[in-house]
């Protein structure tokens, strides 16, 4: 039987034969291959008898509850664990409280948990359950009934079952076929031998021997120095190989526990084995004892948070530790208490090796009479949660999980996140303002990538920093295999091969047809400039976007397509490729590349010499994506270009659909459409607020000349019956004006000549047709008493009175004199309504109109209320 | 106007971006509405869509249409059939 030949060799372990079992040679690699039921070193290593259908598994499934919280020193084998375990360890390692409960079985969970609530009051119940223990730790022997009496007064509370843990005793376990009792017997046979030669190395501990055999550091500590490596690494793999092998999981925090003290304990070790050698005698008076253990339950409900600390460690134990606990009981409870506090100086760690294999007096949690019943409540439904997230863990192995974590990162990174990643580019700059500006590219994408993977940042042991930096290489490896890749053509054609294979990627879908770009486009004339890599609104849509760009610069469609100037095809091409246009420039301006616009504006002044009816970049107004591209593509131009630009615009004005459409008497019921007031607030949204910016910014003589080029080459007074062309008068008079005002000296005579010139022909267009300006939606004077009430609710006519403003502004007193006497009636029409508003208690709108009234009649040194005019003191 | 060689046919799609477009749909469905957006699997978003769709009554035999409205629809491409401006 092994166990003897195991044991003979034992009995000179002090001698170094522990090479014998290097586990270095046995285990090795194994924790990277699952499939360990075909190791044939498990039956030796573990029992072939421990029966895996008899409910082995009293941790239901998450053995790794049980593990301790690694300490500094076994931190530097974490290195080879992969972060997802750790993350996983860290997951459970917050429920504190519960990994106790968790080492009963789920199957008969209920029924024994009633049994111990007993078992504080009834010692004959304790005697029974340990029994069903003894049978289950026995279980090859047969031998439930010679259980011995001795034994089971030994751990009144040891109500724990346990497998013989073969962590650092791999074949130190009970024999198929020997009964604890037998068992017992020869290990005190063996104590006592120990005991006998007392400077002997090996001294397995009296208290231990009682019941079932458990590891015992110490002959390890004792094995020279230099085995040291090997038995940590030993441990690391069966640590790995055991978390797949579900049922023997409960082995592993014997296994880790003393890994510390292997490492930094030896001196200390030596003597807690003084120790044990000097309990030897007191095995003989465990009859005696048993007196006192009433004792136990005391311990139990006094300190119960220390025992909880306890539990998490070291639940398997119990049964041996009764004499030997009451021997140094004082020392112990001071032991509990430091092992709260502290776990990394080397007090503590010799106290929690201490703990570890002697002094844990295991409860259950769900024992602990001090628990209310809502205590207890929460306890099962934690002990349910953490069953339910370690159900499957342990199916995957770290290979599996770097491959997962590899394969999708692969398909997030890109070197081109401007095009392939826009949205989420704009989103982080938009929501990451000043906030991890530090963090690199890599970084963040492995952080994002833990976050949204479900793996806990930031649990109780803050493991972050190990799963981030084990992220980023992940990172790091997984974009140098996307180069490697390449650029993915989504044709493979093969050496050789008849066809070619078309696969699609998520980016890339498969394509039922493989267009080629025709010869001509793709080598651009010499008098064209490629736009390859031009992104456009799709630019995912597809690679060879450019076919519809990449054409004469002349001409924004293919030249061999023939379309009119005038057509809404040609527009709507004119604007699509505006828009790739503008987005390249706009990426290029993120990356700070020299921006080159000359194809812009080539784009943008096209057919400007040609006599059209009207200029097909006008036309582009005629189409909201046109003007929401305007204020976009504007920055892009230089000042002589905007200066071009706005030139065509103004020389046609009244082409624009906006002011085409926009006045009220193009309709029969003066009323201008829905649909057309929508796209008028959009004109002055997008495409007026840019022309007002670069306005106020212009100098004299450019404004001048945009405003003889409004009134030359437009019908004026159509203009003015529209809001826009009204707005845009204003803008430029009120802007001359400011101009004349504050720079009077440096103007010469010539420009202000040329201005009042201007003035006096614009106000000739205008005088005697001024009331027409007013809508008559908006008109006061032609409206009888009450009818403008309705008529006019919302509208604004603020854009009105400010034109009127500013032609008072620039004119001179007789022209103010002329503006007054035409619109007198809007005036007084004006001050009405807004008493009849103020009467029926609007406030606020009654003074919206007195405020726009205001607008004009200040300008004149005038102030209206909804009662008189009266002049500003 | 004619058209000499074939061109990517998003191309034409893409020319109607943010503009009204008519979207015949598989099961006797018609969808009109702009255009925000679309992809290279014909998956289109439409704003302010107005959905027909047309029913036959088995015992009538009198095609009915039942009309819904939407502010913001996804179309999943798969069941696009046609794709034109509204206009036209």
């Amino acid at each position: 039987m092994s166990f003897f030949g195991f044991d003979n060799k034992h009995g000179s372990a002090g001698d170094g034969n522990l090479e014998t079992y290097n586990f270095e040679e046995t285990y090795d690699g194994l924790g990277e291959h699952p499939e360990e039921d075909e190791d044939a070193f498990n039956a030796e290593t573990f029992g072939d008898d421990i029966a895996v259908g008899k409910d082995f598994d009293f941790t239901g499934g998450k053995g790794d509850a049980n593990m301790p919280k690694p300490s500094a020193a076994n931190e530097q084998h974490r290195q080879k664990v992969s972060y997802a375990q750790i993350a996983q360890q860290s997951t459970l390692e917050e429920d504190v409280l519960q990994p106790m409960a968790s080492l009963w079985g789920s199957s008969n969970k209920s029924s024994e948990q009633q049994e111990q609530r007993q078992e504080q009051n009834d010692p004959e119940r304790k005697v029974l359950s340990l029994e069903e223990i003894e049978t289950q730790l026995a279980q090859g022997g047969g031998s439930n009934d010679n259980v011995n009496a001795n034994a089971v007064s030994l751990a009144p509370q040891a109500f724990l079952p346990h497998p013989p843990p073969q962590g650092t005793f791999p074949n130190f376990m009970i024999p198929p076929g020997l009964s604890p009792q037998q068992f017992q017997q020869f290990q005190q046979q063996m104590a006592s031998a120990a005991a006998a030669n007392g400077a002997g190395h090996f001294i397995p501990p009296p208290p231990f021997m009682n019941n079932a055999p458990f590891p015992y550091p110490a002959p390890i500590g004792m094995a020279p120095p230099q085995q040291f490596p090997p038995q940590l690494q030993q441990q690391q793999q069966q640590q790995q190989q055991q978390q797949q092998q579900q049922q023997q999981q409960h082995v592993q925090p014997e296994q880790q526990q003393p890994q510390p003290q292997h490492q930094q304990q030896q001196p200390q070790q030596h003597q807690q084995q003084q120790q044990h050698v000097s309990t030897v005698p007191n095995q003989d008076q465990q009859a005696k004892k048993q007196a006192d253990l009433a004792a136990f339950p005391v311990l139990g409900s006094r300190e119960p948070e220390q025992q909880h600390q306890q539990q998490q460690h070291q639940p398997q134990q119990q049964h041996q530790q009764s004499n030997y606990y009451l021997q140094n009981k004082q020392q112990q409870q001071q032991q509990f208490r430091h092992h709260n506090v502290t776990n990394n100086s080397n007090f503590s760690q010799q106290q929690r090796y201490h703990n570890a294999n002697n002094h844990y007096n295991y409860v259950n949690p769900l024992q602990n009479p001090d628990l209310t019943p809502e205590e207890r409540e929460r306890l099962l439904k934690r002990q349910e949660k953490v069953a339910r997230i370690t159900k499957d863990s342990g199916v995957m192995n770290p290979r599996d999980k770097d491959f997962v974590t590899r394969f999708q990162l692969s398909q997030i990174v890109t070197d081109d996140p401007y095009n392939e990643d826009f949205y989420y580019q704009v989103h982080k700059v938009i929501n990451s303002q000043g906030i991890n500006s530090n963090i690199g590219g890599m970084n963040s994408i492995a952080k994002n990538y833990l976050e949204h993977s479900g793996h806990r940042l930031g649990g109780r042991h803050k493991r972050v920093d190990v799963a981030l930096q084990r992220m980023q290489q992940q990172v790091s490896r997984a974009v140098t295999v996307a180069k490697e890749r390449g650029p993915k053509q989504g044709v493979l054609t093969r050496e050789g091969a008849l066809g070619k294979v078309s696969f699609g990627t998520g980016k890339q879908p498969r394509r039922q047809l493989a267009i080629k770009p025709n010869e001509r486009e793709s080598t651009p004339d010499s008098s064209n400039i490629s736009r390859s890599g031009t992104p456009t609104v799709n630019e995912a849509d597809y690679t060879s976007s450019d076919i519809v760009s990449k054409d004469a610069v002349s001409s924004p469609i293919p030249s061999d397509i023939k379309l009119s100037k005038s057509s809404r095809k040609f527009h709507l091409y004119l604007i699509e490729k505006l828009y790739g246009i503008t987005l390249t420039l706009e990426s290029m301006e993120r990356e700070n590349l020299p921006i080159d616009n000359s194809e812009l504006w080539a784009t943008l002044i096209v057919a400007d010499e040609e006599n059209q009816q009207v200029n097909p970049f006008v036309a582009v107004f005629n189409y909201n994506k046109g003007m929401k591209l305007f204020s976009r593509l504007f920055h892009f131009l230089t000042y002589e270009q905007k200066m071009n630009l706005i030139t065509v615009i103004f020389s046609n004005l009244q082409n624009i659909d906006v002011i085409l459409k926009g006045s009220y008497k193009n309709y029969e019921s003066s009323i201008i459409p829905e649909d057309i007031n929508k796209k008028i607030e959009l004109f002055q949204l997008t495409v007026l607020k840019t022309l007002v910016l670069f306005l106020s910014e212009a100098k004299f003589q450019e404004v001048l000349k945009l405003l003889i080029y409004i009134i030359s080459k437009n019908n004026l007074t159509f203009l003015c019956t529209t809001k826009i062309g009204l707005s845009i008068i204003t803008i430029s008079i009120s802007r001359l004006e400011l101009i004349k005002q504050e720079y009077n000296n440096k103007l010469s005579g010539e420009d202000l000549a040329t201005w009042s010139q201007i003035y006096d022909k614009l106000f000739q267009y205008i005088e005697g047709r001024l009331t027409s300006i007013f809508p008559p939606s908006l008109s006061s004077s032609t409206s009888n008493n009450n009818s403008f009430v309705e008529s006019s609710n919302d509208e604004d006519d603020s854009y009105i009175w400010q034109f009127l403003a500013s032609l008072s502004l620039a004119g001179k007193l007789n022209h103010q004199r002329i503006i007054v006497d035409e619109v007198r009636d809007e005036i007084f029409g004006v001050q009405k309504k807004a008493k009849h508003e103020m009467s029926i208690g609007n406030v606020d709108k009654a003074n919206k109109y007195i405020g726009n009234l205001n607008l004009f009649l200040n300008v004149m040194g005038l102030k209206a209320n909804e009662n008189d005019i009266t002049e500003i003191k | 106007m004619t058209e000499k060689s074939v061109y990517e046919p998003f191309s034409l799609i893409k020319l109607s971006l943010d503009e009204q477009v008519y979207i015949k749909l598989r099961g006797a469905r018609e969808m009109v509405g702009k255009l925000l957006g679309y992809d290279s699997h014909c998956n289109m978003v439409l704003s302010d869509a107005t959905e027909t769709i047309f029913v036959v009554d088995e015992e009538n035999s009198e095609p009915k249409t039942i009309t819904k409205k939407s502010e913001t629809i996804f179309i999943r491409g798969d069941s696009v059939i046609l794709v034109s401006n509204a206009q036209d």
